[in-house]
């Protein structure tokens, strides 16, 4: 059996890296990916936290948080489709205008 | 229900009223488009002139024997402490105004007529018969008005019009100076009027005359000081309006306007509304006002007299004797022969106009000579109003001499003329008053009247007949200047009958059969039947004394100056030998040079004076103020600018450093955002961590 706080640091790990990646790429589907890393952090720490009380609720809230990730990627891609479309880039340091 | 008598008397009042304004819609049409009638528009005020004039004479026979009619409108009321207090525009018709309508008329329709042929070739034609026609105007609208604002109004008017009358020529100097002096010293005798207006409405607090005779019909004016006053404040009025001593001064130079205007000025508008005034305010005269206005009357006549002695212009000569003839209407009023000063001040109106029109067809003829000689080669600028180089124009000019002798005999006051008949009657009254006043005082000063006015009398005798000696008689001097100038002599002839036909009326009215029928009294003619008034004289003397004395003094007079300046052994003087009393009498008794000492220099160096305070002292004060106050706004602006601007500002500057400090973080970069968050969250759990431990 694999003590909990094993877990725990994995799930810090990738939580880490994905906000790493969130804040330094620069295209915009490689920070969705980093988007997905943290939500499959935040899953890594439901699932292991669920073992401990054996109601299954943990699980069942990350399968949760799969369908939201899965319904987010959607969208965002679409979004992402319709930024490049519109600013021939995906370049987020490119992406701005909203500043002014 | 209106009655016939109403409707008549409106009907006079309208007549009144359009010979009021027919004479003012003429001025103002001729001021305006004289210029673009044909003539200049002459034709139009003389015929208005005359229209008034046949509806004077018209009124005057509906009037004659109707009392007195009063017609009023309100003018505007002044909200008062107990009652609204009204004041009136009130016309009054009784036989006096209407008999001075007819004169003034008459007058000014002669006048008008003179002129054409007079004035026609001189210059601002255009200007002339409006000024005439307002002249005329307001001098009615004194004669009508029975309330003494609008008679003041009125009276502004005429001083108005004669200033520019007498100033006609506005060109020479002389001219515009006599019509500036004429103006600035009515206005002291205004002066009087209005403090005279304001105690008679202080003490009955109405203006109009008709409330004024109701009050003062049985009970008289009461001899207190404060209406002594008044009533001298209003003769002070007349003072100037009627050229009294000391005011007289104006009149001698108002002979710088035309000649035909000079006639009206002298006859019937402007001199004569003085007297006019004080027949209108004869009630509210006290005894004192009226012994005051007796002596400045007498002391005219004798003062306005002499000068005329030594005067070598036409001109000034009937000026001179105009201011004494006034004298005599004044001193008249004051020893309350009423009816005897309006009576001389209507006869002396014709002859005196006569006189002046006759002296004009005289000056008109010198100027034919001026120009026959200057055509012939021989310019010689003499002057064309000296009597001394005239002479033997008697038989020259017969028309005009026949007028000139008659209204020269009626001055005079010789019977069976008008003047005479005038004349006696003030005598009369002088020498009645000064008995009257004998007899209850025993003071024998009263003497001091009767006495100047037969030596006035002996005066006027013989400065006339000097004048028409020199004009009319003897040799044509200028001949024995310049012999060349006998053609031209010869060619001197009477005017055309625009000019004769007027002194010919004149010099007719100026017989004393149009006045009363008996040649050596007035007192029983039809005017002075009308106006007569109860005087509180009683006669002492029997009025044949005053006859012989007047006729006597006339031919002592006369006969001196015939025997001076018979035609045979006249020889011109030359006029530089001149004694002092000459010099004075020449002069007018130094009187302008008095003045110019006693009040117009040190007028002047008060006016220097307080020009120097107001300049040093009072703008000194004034520019301090100011720059004080420029120090101060100074003041405030530096506070304003840097300490309450500093304060906004700084506010709007640190606003704005936050605002920049704010904006920094919108940097508008996703994972810029991001990072702020995810570091907010890293310092929730730090904080979290701190205070857990």
């Amino acid at each position: 059996m694999i003590p909990l706080v094993h877990y725990l640091i994995i799930s810090a790990v990738l939580f880490s890296i994905g906000i790493a990646i969130v804040i330094t790429k620069r295209n915009i589907i490689v920070v969705l990916a980093g988007i997905e890393l943290i939500l499959n952090a935040a899953n890594i720490n439901l699932v292991a936290f669920s073992t401990q009380d054996g109601m299954l609720k943990g699980q069942l809230f990350a399968l949760f948080v799969m369908i939201v990730a899965a319904a987010e990627a959607a969208i965002a891609l679409a979004i992402v489709t319709q930024v490049y479309k519109h600013f021939r880039t995906s370049n987020l340091d490119e992406l701005n205008k909203l500043k002014d | 229900m209106i009655s016939l008598e109403t409707i008549l008397t409106l009907q006079n009042v309208f007549i009144a009223l359009l010979i009021l304004l027919l004479p003012m819609g003429t001025f103002g049409v001729l001021y305006f488009f004289g210029s673009k009638l044909p003539r200049k528009g002459d034709w139009l005020a003389t015929g208005v002139m005359g229209i008034c004039l046949g509806l004077s004479v018209f009124l005057l026979t509906k009037t004659w024997n109707l009392p007195e009619t009063v017609a009023q409108i309100p003018w505007f009321t002044l909200p008062g402490l107990q009652r609204d207090i009204p004041f009136l525009i009130s016309i009054a018709l009784n036989p006096l105004a209407a008999v001075m309508m007819v004169v003034v008329t008459l007058i000014s329709f002669l006048v008008h007529l003179y002129s054409i042929e007079y004035m026609y070739d001189k210059k601002n034609y255009t200007r002339y018969f409006p000024y005439l026609g307002l002249f005329t105007s307001s001098m009615i609208g004194i004669v009508l008005s029975d309330n003494l604002l609008v008679t003041f109004m009125c009276w502004e008017l005429v001083g108005f019009a004669s200033y520019l009358l007498i100033g006609f020529w506005m060109e020479k100097p002389a001219a515009a100076r006599a019509s500036k002096k004429a103006f600035l010293i009515n206005r002291i005798g205004d002066v009087g009027f209005l403090v005279g207006l304001f105690i008679v409405y202080a003490k009955f607090g109405t203006f109009d005359l008709a409330e004024l005779r109701e009050f003062l019909a049985y009970t008289g004016i009461s001899e207190q000081l404060i209406f002594t006053i008044a009533g001298l404040g209003i003769f002070l009025g007349c003072v100037g309006k009627s050229a009294q001593f000391p005011l007289q001064l104006w009149l001698p130079d108002a002979m710088e306007g035309p000649t035909p205007a000079s006639a009206l000025i002298h006859a019937a508008t402007m001199v004569a509304a003085g007297i006019y005034l004080l027949a209108k305010t004869y009630l509210l005269l006290t005894g004192d006002a009226l012994l005051v206005i007796a002596f400045t009357g007498t002391l005219t006549a004798l003062l306005g007299a002499l000068p005329a002695i030594v005067q070598t212009d036409i001109k000034k000569v009937l000026a001179y004797s105009t201011i004494s003839q006034l004298g005599f209407m004044v001193m008249a009023m004051g020893v309350q022969a009423y009816d005897a000063a309006l009576f001389h001040l209507i006869t002396h109106a014709f002859f005196k106009a006569c006189l002046f029109l006759t002296a004009g067809a005289v000056i008109h003829e010198m100027h034919h000579v001026k120009q026959g000689m200057f055509i012939r080669g021989y310019f010689n600028n003499f002057d064309t109003l000296n009597m001394k180089l005239m002479g033997g124009l008697r038989k020259k000019m017969p028309v005009t001499f026949a007028a000139y002798f008659i209204s020269c005999m009626a001055l005079i006051g010789v019977p069976f003329f008008s003047g005479f008949l005038s004349k006696d009657a003030i005598l009369e009254g002088t020498m009645q008053w000064a008995l009257h006043h004998y007899k209850t005082s025993g003071q024998t000063f009263y003497f001091l009247i009767p006495v100047t006015a037969i030596l006035t009398v002996s005066v006027t005798a013989y400065y006339m007949i000097r004048q028409m000696i020199l004009v009319f008689f003897g040799e044509f001097k200028l001949k024995t200047f310049y012999p060349q100038v006998e053609p031209v002599f010869q060619k001197i002839h009477d005017p055309g009958w625009l000019m004769k036909i007027p002194m010919v009326v004149l010099g007719t009215l100026s017989v004393w059969i149009f006045f009363s029928v008996n040649p050596l009294s007035g007192h029983h003619g039809w005017l002075m039947e009308k106006l007569a008034y109860v005087s509180p004289i009683v006669p002492q003397l029997d009025a044949l004394v005053a006859l012989l004395v007047s006729v006597l003094a006339v031919l002592a007079g006369a006969s001196l100056a015939w025997y001076r300046f018979r035609p045979a052994t006249y020889l011109i003087q030359s006029d530089t030998d001149h004694s002092f009393v000459k010099r004075l009498l020449k002069n007018n008794w130094y009187m302008d040079q008095l003045y110019q000492v006693i009040l117009i220099k040190p007028g002047m160096q008060l006016a220097v004076l307080s020009a120097w305070v107001d300049r040093t002292i009072i703008d000194g004060l004034i520019h301090t103020i100011a720059y004080a106050g420029v120090l101060f706004s100074y003041f405030v602006s530096f506070i304003d600018k840097y300490l309450l601007d500093g304060i906004v500002n700084l506010g709007a500057w640190i606003s704005l450093r936050i605002g920049r400090f704010s904006r920094s973080f919108q940097q508008g970069n996703v994972q810029g955002y991001f990072a702020y968050a995810v570091l907010g969250v890293v310092l929730v759990f730090l904080y979290l961590l701190i205070i857990e431990f």
